[in-house]
């Protein structure tokens, strides 16, 4: 029990590690007035065109 | 392995958490959402609340892509198909009509028919069964702890990342490009089409049935497909795209790989500069990772509500290496399908993209030798 007790606490502790770090990274500090609208739809700014899905295909 | 796959029949009534634990669970979701939206913004933590409901969704009745798949082809139970189909018609109902009223705000998981996606869909389908999981599995199994699911996970994210990285290489074996239905038939004509041949198959697959519990029993499956179909819709309203999982594992591998001094200019994938800004920017504002992480805590706080986190495991082995090999697996041929079951599959279908079609078929396909597989290997389930 305690094994796989252990290994889900040190998943957890590595997520939220990782998340962590990758925030206290980045160069910008997170501005407020700079937002995406809180929902895409009705909003006529193409929010999602950055190509960040799974059916992405590169392109230069 | 796993209780999870034990688990004779999912839907038998169960002791869950008492109160104080229920309210921690409450007050870390709480906590979670206002972190998010502190950091990112109040779409991501829409996005983030998303997650979780999917994640809680998926890990109430353990919602399994591969195991309805499974239990289907061993025990001709057509209850898992039924309610993955389910999900997918009414997600596609709603998605491709919104699809066509707000082109410019919403876009489809419209990934290209191309060779890459006939191999890929295969080799997922196979890995799949080995790993008791797809891409969703394999993150809510992960949250609520089950040992194989997290050993999988990290194969899983170097998988995507360096299947990305080689797409282009891939595409070069032949691609035909992105088909939308909605762009031929129409937006109706799309919706009736797809919606008669799900009938069709789950006619089909009702004809040759031979039981209707062998894991699932009662109506609770088809009430998590309803919340799963609902909360795919929303991410499509709130994010613009469809759920998608498996680019956001690609994505943390990239930032990996970069923070190891991999120089991502040159690649063909990552080196492009929407792609660039995404590694340069912190994870939260990623729509795929936001709704990933909220993935994982759902899956971990419904099942701890329902004390059914931390399933017993005593992997072999050669179970623990199986697991870390098919996770690489399963991402690298993953980003070779443009999506798993959820971006490929489910998204696909439910935006009109054909190659959601073509990707359900091959992926079938392998998971008959995938079965054989896991069965080689002495996994139970």
């Amino acid at each position: 029990m305690k094994r796989w007790v252990g290994l889900s606490v040190l998943f957890w502790i590595v997520l939220l590690g990782l998340v962590t770090i990758d925030w206290r990274r980045g160069s910008e500090a997170h501005s407020r007035f700079e937002e995406p609208p809180a929902w895409a739809l009705g909003q006529g700014q193409g929010v999602a065109s950055k190509g960040a899905h799974c059916a992405a295909v590169p392109q230069k | 392995m796993a209780a999870i796959e034990g688990d004779a029949r999912i839907g038998d009534a169960r002791v869950g958490a008492g109160l104080p634990a229920r309210l921690l669970l409450v007050a870390a979701v709480v906590a979670g959402w206002i972190a998010v939206t502190w950091l990112a913004g109040l779409r991501q933590g829409i996005l983030f609340i998303i997650g979780v409901g999917l994640g809680g969704a998926l890990a109430a009745v353990a919602f399994g892509f591969t195991t309805g798949w499974r239990v289907w082809l061993r025990d001709r139970d057509p209850t898992g198909v039924f309610a993955q189909f389910l999900a997918i018609g009414l997600a596609l109902s709603v998605s491709i009509p919104l699809l066509a009223a707000y082109p410019s705000d919403l876009i489809g998981a419209a990934g290209p028919l191309s060779v890459s996606l006939v191999i890929g869909a295969f080799v997922f389908g196979a890995a799949m069964q080995v790993a008791d999981g797809c891409g969703s599995g394999t993150l809510y199994k992960a949250g609520l702890g089950n040992v194989i699911s997290i050993a999988v996970l990290p194969g899983f994210i170097a998988g995507s990342f360096l299947g990305a990285a080689h797409l282009d290489a891939w595409l070069r074996l032949g691609s035909l490009g992105p088909v939308s239905l909605q762009d031929h038939i129409g937006a109706a004509g799309a919706v009736v089409l797809e919606l008669a041949v799900l009938a069709a198959l789950a006619l089909l697959f009702w004809r040759k049935r031979r039981t209707l519990e062998a894991r699932w029993r009662g109506r609770a499956i088809y009430i998590a497909a309803v919340a799963l179909a609902i909360f795919a819709v929303l991410n499509l309203i709130v994010a613009g795209q469809p759920w998608g999982i498996v680019y956001g594992l690609g994505l943390w591998g990239a930032k990996i790989a970069i923070a190891l001094g991999w120089d991502a200019a040159g690649n063909a994938f990552w080196g492009r500069s929407a792609q660039l800004e995404q590694i340069d920017a912190p994870l939260l504002d990623d729509i795929t990772s936001v709704t990933n992480i909220g993935l994982l805590v759902g899956s971990f706080v419904v099942a701890s509500w329902r004390s059914t986190a931390l399933p017993p495991a005593r992997p072999t082995g050669t179970q623990w290496l199986a697991a870390i090999v098919t996770g690489l697996v399963l991402g690298y041929s993953a980003r070779l399908a443009f999506g798993c079951n959820i971006g490929a599959y489910f998204s696909g279908i439910s935006t009109g993209s054909v190659h959601g079609w073509v990707w359900f078929a091959c992926a079938f396909a392998g998971t008959v030798f995938g079965i054989r597989l896991r069965e080689r290997l002495g996994f139970k389930g």
